[in-house]
Order: C-alpha cells, then sequence, then structure tokens
C-alpha cells in the first residue's frame, strides 16, 4: 500500500547569482513495509529531496506549484508550520548522519526524547519516561534507566545513533527518513545499525527511506533504489533490477567506479569531469558532459524523458528512447 | 609548449583592487588629503601659529580671487582690498569694507616665510599676494589664516592617529601573538588584561587619562601622550582578535602540514598564520584609523587633548563651538568638511582592500 | 633484504589531562607495542576502526608524533635515519624523503596561498632548487602529472572541487620527491566516481616513482583494491598483517573474520550482513589485560584474558590470535 506520493517535486533556490534548479521534476512512491534507497553522490539532490517532505529546506526554497507531496491524499506542501508538526518527529520522523549534531549537547538525551513525545502526544512526564525506556531498549541499548539521564556526548557514537533512532521510533512513525544515518559510523557499528532498522521496518510495517552514497549498503538493505544525479532521478527500479542490471550510463559509471571487496582485481574506472555547479546546469541531459555514450544534438538539446524499460525499472536516458 | 606566467598574490590582489571604482576614486582622494597635509608648508601662504596672523583681517569671510569685474578682465586673479571699520550703522561691531578700486593681486610661488621639509629649508609657497594677505578660507578671531590652519591640522590629526596605530598595532600584535601562539597560563594572564581594558568606557577613559596630563608639559609630550593614550585604549579588540585566530589556526591541518614539509616556525607564522590575518589587520587598521582621529578630535574639543600652538581639527573646532560663530562667521566649520572627507575616504578605501585580499570573495 | 621501514615495540601515548590541578597527568597509549616491517615498493594498508590508532602510527612514522618507547627505523637509498634520535640535518633529508597527504581537501591547503606557492613549499622551505624558475618549473611538472590546469596555479584552493583539492595536495607531497607517502584517508571525502580518479592516480606515480605508500583507511573496499599488503589494527595493536589475498580470502583473526562479514556486498543477492559483531568497541582509555579483542571475540578463553597474544608469523602471514583454526 502507498505510504506517501511524491509528485513533481520541483525546486528553486533563490540565491546571489539567481534562481537556481536544485530538484528537477522528482517523483516517486514510498510503500508501507519498504525500505526505498535513494542514492547519489554530492550535489544529486538526495538531501533536498528528504528535507521536503518535512518541508525543512532553507528559506529560499522555491516549490513549483505543481509540487506535490501527498500523504493520505492531502499536498503536505501547502501546510504551513503548525499542520507540518505531526509531519515533524509523529508521522514522519527523521534521523541524522550526524548523531552529535542532533541531540542538544546541554540537555539529558532521555529530557529531549520526552519533549518529542510530549509534542506529539499527550502523555504524562511519568507515562513519557516510561515510554522513552522501552525505546532505548528496543534499539539495544544495554541499562536504559539510568543511561537514559546522560548527555550525548557520555555516548559512542553507535550508541548515539541508536538512541536518535529510538527517539525516532519513539511516535511510532509511518515513515521513517534516514539521511546518511550510518556513514559517521564504523563499519562493524553500520551492520548491527542496518540490522536494528530492517528488524524495525518489519515489527512495524513502516515506510523508510534511506539515503546513502553506499551502493554495496543500498545492496543489502533497500527493496527498491532511486539513482539521483543532480536533482533527477536517472533510473529506479528493485534493488536487483538497478545493481544487477544497471541500465542508464551513469548508474554503471558509479558502479565500475566502486571498489569492490568481492572482486579485489577490479580495475576502478573514475567518471572523468566534475559534477557541474548549480548555476552551470546544462541544457538537454544533466549528465551529458560526463557521460560516455553521449550523442551529439541529442542530449545537449533535450531532457530525457522517464521510459519503463522492464517491469516497474525506469530510467531517464535517451538511449532507450526508441 | 608555453611558459605560463605565474602572478604573485600581491599582484593579484592589486588587480582586483583596480577593478573597484569607488576604491579607486577614494584612494585618490585619500592620497589628496594626505598630500596637502604632508605639503602644507609649502600651500600654506602664511604660517598657521599666531606669528602669522592678520591683524588687519580678524573674523575676516573667505576672500575667493576673481578674473573678472566691472573695470575688466585680468588673467592673473586678483581680491579687493578691505578695510576694518565700525560705526553707528554696523551696531559697532567691526566690519570689513571693501574697496572695488584697490586690485590685489594673487601670484604663484612665491617667497613668504621660511619652514623646513625633510630636513631642507625652503621658503617658497604656492600662492600669496602682492599686498596685504590673501584668506581663501577667511580667518579666525586672532586673524590667523584658516586655510593655512586646515591644512596643518590634517597633518597633525593624521601624525597623532598614525603614531596612535603604531602604538596600537605593535600592543596588539605583542599581546594577541603571544597569547595566542604560546595559550595556556600566558594566553590566561594577558587575556584578563586586556579584557579589564575592554571592559572600561572608552569616552570617560580617555578623559580621566587625559585630564591628568600636567599643565608643565610641552606641546611634542602632549603629543606623544595623547597619541599613546589613543593606541592603549584601542588595542585590546584587535589583541583579541588575534589571539583568538591564532588558537585555533594553529591547530588547522595545513599547518602540519608545512611542518611536514620542512618549513621554519617563523616562515610558519609569517606564510601561513600571518596572511590569514593581514587583510583584518590592514582593514581594521584602515577602518579604525579614523576614529583614532575623531577619538583625538574630541578630546582636542573639549580641552583635553592637543592645544595651541599645536593644532588638530579638534582644535579647531573647538574654537567654532561658540554661537557667535555658529551665527556670523561659519567658515569656522570649513575644516569639518575636510574632516569627513577623510574618514569618508578611509573607509572606502579600507572596504576595497579587504575585498580585493579576501580570497574567499565572490568576485561580480 | 633488510625492510625499508622496521618499527619495533612501539608505543605512542597522549595525554589524558589532568582531572584537577593537583593530579598528575594521564596517559592513555594509542599505539601499544607495535611491530611492523614495510618493504620498498610497496602499498601497505592499515586498517581499523575508531580507537584503533591507525592514524597515530601514520604519524609517528612520519615523525609528526613523538613517541617515547620503541624505534622507528627508515633505510633510505642515501642511508639510515633513525626517528628516536633525529638531528637536525637527518630532519632535513627526513622531510624531503617520507610525506603525508591528509585526508581532508579543504582544510589541508592553505587558504591565503596560492596553488603555485601551496605545491612550491617544500622545495622552497628544503632549499631544493636554486632559483624561482627552476621551482616554477618542478611545480608545474608536478602539476601536469596529477592533471591539474597549470593556468589555474595562481587561483587560491576555495576555487577548486574536492577531488582537484586531494590533486593539489598529492601534488605538493610528491614535488620533493619522496620515497615514503603517509595517505590518511585520503579519499574518504571524495565522492566514489573522484575516488577512483585519486586512486589512479596514486597507482600510477607509485608505478612511476617507485614510491612506497603507507595507506591508511577505515574503508576495507578501498584498501582491498587498492593496497598490496594489509594490516588491521584494533584498539592500538596490530592483530594481523598478510598481503592481500591472504587477508581477504583468507582471514585468520576473529576480528578480521567479523570485520569482513560486515562489509555489505554491493550483489544484492547475496545478503551477507546479517551476522553482526556484538557489543561496543572497548574505550581506548581502558585497554584489557591479555588480548584487546576478548570483549567482542566468539572465542575467546580464560587463557586470552591473561595473556596478550604476540603476532606470530605463518609463512607470509602473521596473526596475533592463541584459538587459531588451524
Amino acid at each position: 500500500m502507498t505510504l506517501v506520493k511524491i509528485e513533481n517535486l520541483k525546486i528553486h533556490f533563490d540565491t546571489d547569482e539567481g534562481q537556481l534548479l536544485a530538484l528537477d521534476d522528482v517523483s516517486f512512491n514510498v510503500d508501507q513495509g519498504e525500505i526505498l534507497g535513494i542514492a547519489g553522490e554530492s550535489g544529486s539532490g538526495k538531501s533536498i529531496t528528504a528535507k521536503s517532505l518535512m518541508q525543512l529546506n532553507d528559506e529560499n526554497a522555491i516549490y513549483d506549484q505543481n509540487s506535490k507531496v501527498l500523504y493520505e491524499n492531502q499536498n503536505l506542501l501547502e501546510f504551513d508550520d503548525e499542520k507540518m508538526i505531526p509531519y515533524r518527529g509523529k508521522i514522519f520522523s527523521m534521523v541524522f548522519q550526524e548523531p552529535m549534531a542532533s541531540f542538544a549537547p546541554a540537555i539529558r538525551i532521555g529530557d529531549q526524547m520526552i519533549e518529542q513525545l510530549q509534542i506529539h502526544e499527550q502523555l504524562s512526564d511519568e507515562a513519557a519516561r516510561q515510554r522513552s525506556i522501552e525505546a532505548l531498549t528496543s534499539v539495544g541499548i544495554p541499562n536504559a534507566k539510568n543511561l537514559i539521564d546522560q548527555y550525548s556526548y557520555e555516548f559512542s557514537g553507535g550508541m548515539r545513533q541508536r538512541a536518535m533512532i529510538a527517539m525516532a521510533l519513539s511516535t511510532n512513525p509511518k515513515l521513517l527518513i534516514a539521511d546518511e544515518p550510518t556513514t559517521a559510523l564504523d563499519v562493524t557499528i553500520q551492520a548491527q545499525i542496518i540490522n536494528l532498522i530492517k528488524k524495525e521496518v518489519q515489527n512495524r510495517n513502516m515506510g523508510v527511506i534511506f539515503i546513502t552514497h553506499d551502493l554495496a549498503l543500498l545492496a543489502q538493505t533497500a527493496d527498491r533504489i532511486l539513482i539521483m544525479y543532480m536533482g533527477k532521478i536517472v533510473e529506479s527500479g528493485t534493488v536487483f533490477q538497478v545493481l544487477t542490471n544497471p541500465q542508464h550510463p551513469y548508474t554503471k559509471a558509479l558502479i565500475e567506479s566502486s571498489p569492490n571487496i568481492e572482486n579485489f582485481q577490479k580495475k576502478l574506472l573514475p567518471i572523468g569531469g566534475e559534477v557541474p555547479l548549480l548555476k552551470d546546469r546544462p541544457q538537454g541531459c544533466v549528465f551529458q558532459n560526463r557521460c560516455s555514450q553521449f550523442i551529439n544534438n541529442k542530449c545537449d538539446k533535450d531532457s530525457p524523458l522517464i521510459k519503463e524499460i522492464e517491469d516497474n525499472h525506469f530510467i531517464s536516458c535517451h538511449l532507450h528512447h526508441e | 609548449m608555453s611558459r605560463t606566467e605565474i602572478l604573485s598574490q600581491k599582484q593579484l590582489v592589486f588587480q582586483r583592487f583596480k577593478k573597484n571604482k569607488s576604491a579607486k576614486i577614494a584612494t585618490f582622494f585619500l592620497f589628496f588629503l594626505i598630500s596637502l597635509g604632508i605639503f602644507s608648508n609649502f600651500l600654506s601662504p602664511y604660517k598657521p601659529t599666531i606669528a602669522g596672523a592678520d591683524k588687519d583681517y580678524i573674523n575676516g569671510a573667505p576672500q575667493i580671487p576673481r578674473f573678472w569685474d566691472e573695470n575688466g578682465f585680468s588673467i592673473r586673479p586678483f581680491l579687493y582690498s578691505t578695510e576694518r571699520t565700525r560705526s553707528i550703522e554696523t551696531n559697532f561691531r567691526w566690519v570689513e569694507t571693501v574697496n572695488k578700486e584697490e586690485r590685489r593681486y594673487v601670484y604663484f610661488f612665491v617667497k613668504g616665510w621660511e619652514y623646513t621639509f625633510l630636513g631642507i629649508t625652503f621658503d617658497r609657497h604656492l600662492f600669496g599676494v602682492d599686498k596685504g594677505q590673501i584668506h581663501i578660507f577667511g580667518t579666525d578671531d586672532t586673524g590667523k589664516d584658516i586655510f593655512s590652519r586646515t591644512l596643518k591640522a590634517i597633518f597633525i590629526s593624521l601624525a597623532v592617529g598614525l603614531l596612535g596605530l603604531v602604538i596600537k598595532l605593535f600592543m596588539s600584535l605583542l599581546v594577541g601573538g603571544l597569547a595566542g601562539y604560546f595559550g595556556g597560563w600566558v594566553d590566561s594572564i594577558l587575556s584578563a588584561i586586556t579584557d579589564a581594558i575592554r571592559t572600561i568606557p572608552p569616552i570617560p577613559l580617555f578623559m580621566a587619562l587625559a585630564a591628568f596630563i600636567p599643565d608643565t608639559w610641552s606641546a611634542e609630550m602632549r603629543f606623544f601622550y595623547i597619541a599613546t593614550i589613543l593606541g592603549l585604549v584601542d588595542f585590546p579588540t584587535l589583541a583579541r582578535r588575534l589571539r583568538t585566530h591564532l588558537l585555533s589556526e594553529r591547530n588547522q591541518e595545513y599547518i602540519l602540514a608545512a611542518q611536514l614539509c620542512g618549513t621554519s616556525t617563523f616562515k610558519i607564522i609569517y606564510k601561513h598564520l600571518l596572511p590569514s590575518f593581514t587583510s583584518y589587520i590592514i582593514v581594521d587598521t584602515l577602518i579604525n584609523f579614523p576614529y583614532m582621529i575623531l577619538a583625538e578630535t574630541s578630546l582636542s574639543f573639549i580641552g583635553l587633548g592637543l592645544q595651541d600652538p599645536v593644532n588638530s581639527i579638534g582644535v579647531m573646532l573647538e574654537n567654532a563651538t561658540k554661537t557667535d560663530v555658529l551665527l556670523n562667521y561659519q567658515w569656522y566649520y570649513i575644516p569639518t568638511l575636510f574632516f569627513i572627507a577623510l574618514v569618508m575616504a578611509f573607509v572606502y578605501v579600507g572596504d576595497g582592500i579587504r575585498d580585493a585580499a579576501d580570497p574567499y570573495r565572490v568576485q561580480k | 633484504m633488510s625492510s625499508f621501514i622496521k618499527v619495533n615495540n612501539l608505543d605512542v601515548q597522549y595525554s589524558r589531562g589532568r582531572r584537577s590541578l593537583f593530579e598528575k597527568e594521564e596517559f592513555f597509549k594509542a599505539v601499544d607495542n607495535v611491530n611492523l616491517s614495510i618493504n620498498k615498493g610497496k602499498i601497505v594498508g592499515l586498517v581499523g576502526e575508531s580507537g584503533s590508532g591507525k592514524s597515530t602510527l601514520g604519524r609517528a612514522l612520519l615523525g609528526a608524533k613523538e613517541f617515547h618507547h620503541g624505534s622507528i627505523h627508515y633505510n633510505f637509498e642515501e642511508g639510515s635515519i633513525d626517528l628516536s634520535n633525529l638531528s637536525k640535518k637527518n630532519l632535513r633529508d627526513f622531510r624531503s624523503k617520507v610525506q603525508l597527504i591528509f585526508q581532508d581537501p579543504y582544510n589541508s591547503l592553505s587558504p591565503r596561498m596560492t596553488v603555485r606557492d601551496i605545491i612550491a613549499e617544500p622545495l622552497e622551505a628544503l632549499g631544493m632548487t636554486k632559483s624561482k624558475s627552476e621551482t616554477d618549473n618542478r611545480v608545474i611538472e608536478i602539476a601536469q602529472k596529477c592533471q591539474l590546469n597549470i593556468n589555474h596555479l595562481n587561483r587560491f584552493p576555495h576555487s577548486f572541487s574536492g577531488g582537484q583539492r586531494q590533486r593539489i595536495s598529492i601534488a605538493r607531497s610528491l614535488v620533493a620527491q619522496p620515497e615514503f607517502i603517509v595517505a590518511d584517508e585520503s579519499v574518504a571525502a571524495l565522492d566514489v566516481s573522484i575516488q577512483a580518479g585519486i586512486l589512479q592516480l596514486l597507482k600510477s606515480i607509485q608505478n612511476e616513482m617507485g614510491l612506497t605508500i603507507m595507506f591508511i583507511s577505515h574503508d576495507l573496499s578501498v584498501i582491498s583494491n587498492f593496497c598490496d599488503e594489509v594490516a588491521v589494527m584494533y584498539l592500538g595493536k596490530i592483530v594481523e598483517y598478510a598481503p592481500k589475498n591472504e587477508i581477504f580470502l583468507k582471514p585468520k583473526h576473529p576480528y578480521t573474520q567479523a570485520l569482513l562479514n560486515a562489509v555489505p556486498s554491493i550483489n544484492p543477492h547475496k545478503k551477507n550482513i546479517q551476522k553482526t559483531l556484538e557489543g561496543e568497541i572497548p574505550s581506548i582509555y581502558d585497554r584489557p589485560q591479555g588480548c584487546v579483542f576478548q570483549s567482542r571475540c566468539s572465542k575467546v578463553t580464560d587463557q586470552c584474558r591473561q595473556n596478550e597474544p604476540s603476532l606470530k608469523k605463518f609463512h607470509n602471514h602473521e596473526v596475533a590470535c592463541i584459538n587459531l583454526d588451524d
């Protein structure tokens, strides 16, 4: 069952250099019980997409009037701050990359979790505290009854991330948005956190948007993936389709440039050139100046349309247009 | 393969500065004003002190030379003669009556009073008249030529500000540098001292320090003392900035990189730590310089700073506080215009240099 | 053949500060009794998680962190240098022969120096060139090798992208023609597609100049691709050291095995990270007696808690564990 439907999300940023297009017609769904991965490098727009669901982008973000974030048939982009409150922590919840940054350093972890709960639900202090302790225990933090009164700096990186996930899940959200949640963690701790997230998805039947640059991580975690480049979704499909049968030149190039521990003789092929600055966005396909299969007079003229190349496997490329 | 020329940083900064129109105009203006001060002796027809006073033209209005009148055209500019009279018709006030028949011609490069410049004695001045005196900005209540005094005042104000600035820089670099580079208890002690100075409100502090000057001190000693006060009261802010900057920057990776290249400690401070601060020092200096002048001007204005015969703009403005002046002798305020122009020029030049020197500034 | 770099019983400690003005300063060991031997021309990977001490070991090898116990010995072409007793002259030679490539491309370049000056700095500081034009020529030469646009050499670092800045960093470290390079997480801050280009550059330059490289990283995939030999560190100790094939295909130490199991596979048909290593990485302040890995090891025995296992050599494969399968 579809949980959230993002339609034609288009965002400009108002800057000194004029209005720059950051997200170009991004559309996708997230279903209940599914982990949707959004992969991309810097400048791909994946974080902006995630923040759009909660209207957390900077003030100079201009949403196109046709952009929609649909939840239960309502367009969340039309909500003001007051109406957005339940979507910031209750129905939608978010986990960030830097666990140190998401906990206020001078407030105890427990107090922050209780505050979060009481904003969204009518709970007494005692009840909120009890709920928080349960949440911390369920994410594997030992001795939660005592540790709940500690400060964030007293927790290790992995524990902080667990605490953040606990806080995000304590309100029983329908959708969890995780923005690079394990990038700052050691690999053995990362594995623990991933397993934790997968277990919670199963138990709660919630949807997850998992943002990362690490394709291998998505191979292990996600059900479906979106590959983003410069504010556009260039390929989307199940994790099997996209990673074992990639069709878009960027997806292919990204996989070829990724080192693979199971094939260390592999020659890594870098992608030549650089991601253009926002103000130098090219006309036509965004990937044209780095694409090995560039077609003159086509890729630099028209933006490719989205085509379904196999069941629910979409790409946006002129090569597959006929 | 052609060889590419690699420009040095200074050249790049200069190029960028040249592109900034308002800064360029301000620089020319600034140089012009400073030259007025430096060459004040040459440009002034009369001695700015009481020695050069014109007793026949007291509180006189500005005399602008003209080229033409009913009696004909003259290539050489001239002035009319004047006479001081007073009578019942003028309410017994001394009034200058103009005699249009008698002309006094303006000459250039005339001989006049002696002065020394860079050790050599000169006696030539830019302009003068054949009879009597010429006062293009008018005179004050003792007959001193305001034009000559204004030019000299620019020089004095700049000089005392410059000396104060040198003292401020020296103190800031010393205190801030030591505190920032060594940290620890050195920093604690030095910071406590600078903070203490900072917490005292500057105006009362200035006034208190200046009021201590004994009457017996000579004008020169007074000059140095005022300059020292200016430097001492103003140095804490810059010292603190430098200290903070050094404390944070010395742990940066690029400093470690330089150390691993084999760069000596002195070179590291000079090449890596200071340049990131130089633009700040330059801008801070240029932007705060007028405040130094202003501080001295304010002190002199209330009588606590420099005094006659050393006249700065402040001293001149002190004379202009009487209502009499406001109503009748408005030309006393002409030095104010110069002061405003000087301050504005400094500010624009300072902005221009900061913009040009800062590599993080987005160029349009 | 004597090795290029020999590290013996190295301890590197950091200060933990004082609890109060009246108590003694406390120290803790970031690197604990490490023995290592590196051969010329090899790319050695140093891998570990937080608290492993890999960065500290790298810094010690560079002479950027002092140590009070053990020795680090270099056999350069022109003679040997012992880091425990460096004379002033030796230090200069050392600096020209051993260089570092930093992790952070944004912080490791002096923000108010032009790229040309940044790259030229080692030459000028060590007095290796006799004239400005000679310096310029060498700068241009190395910049071209690193695929930098020589027309941009008079710009400041902020006008370059992350990947380009890393190239500048590499050019600076190579301009003095060193023999040994420590690359400390040098590609960690870069996008994968850019990372590949930097690794390619490093490999080709290593080949061309006969460099020995120590590549410090937490990213096992990169290490598996780039390095010849790998040392695995945990809590300040080297627990395993072997050539690439051995380590990745036949890991012996329980920690290495767990580490490799935790690396996600890009093959979605192969779900591999379910069996995770439990527990947290212990604090470096409280290194346990006995084996450092005892708190998380599935094969732990009483002997592990008492005696610290030393690195035992099996052909070319060194492991510090008493409970090996073979």
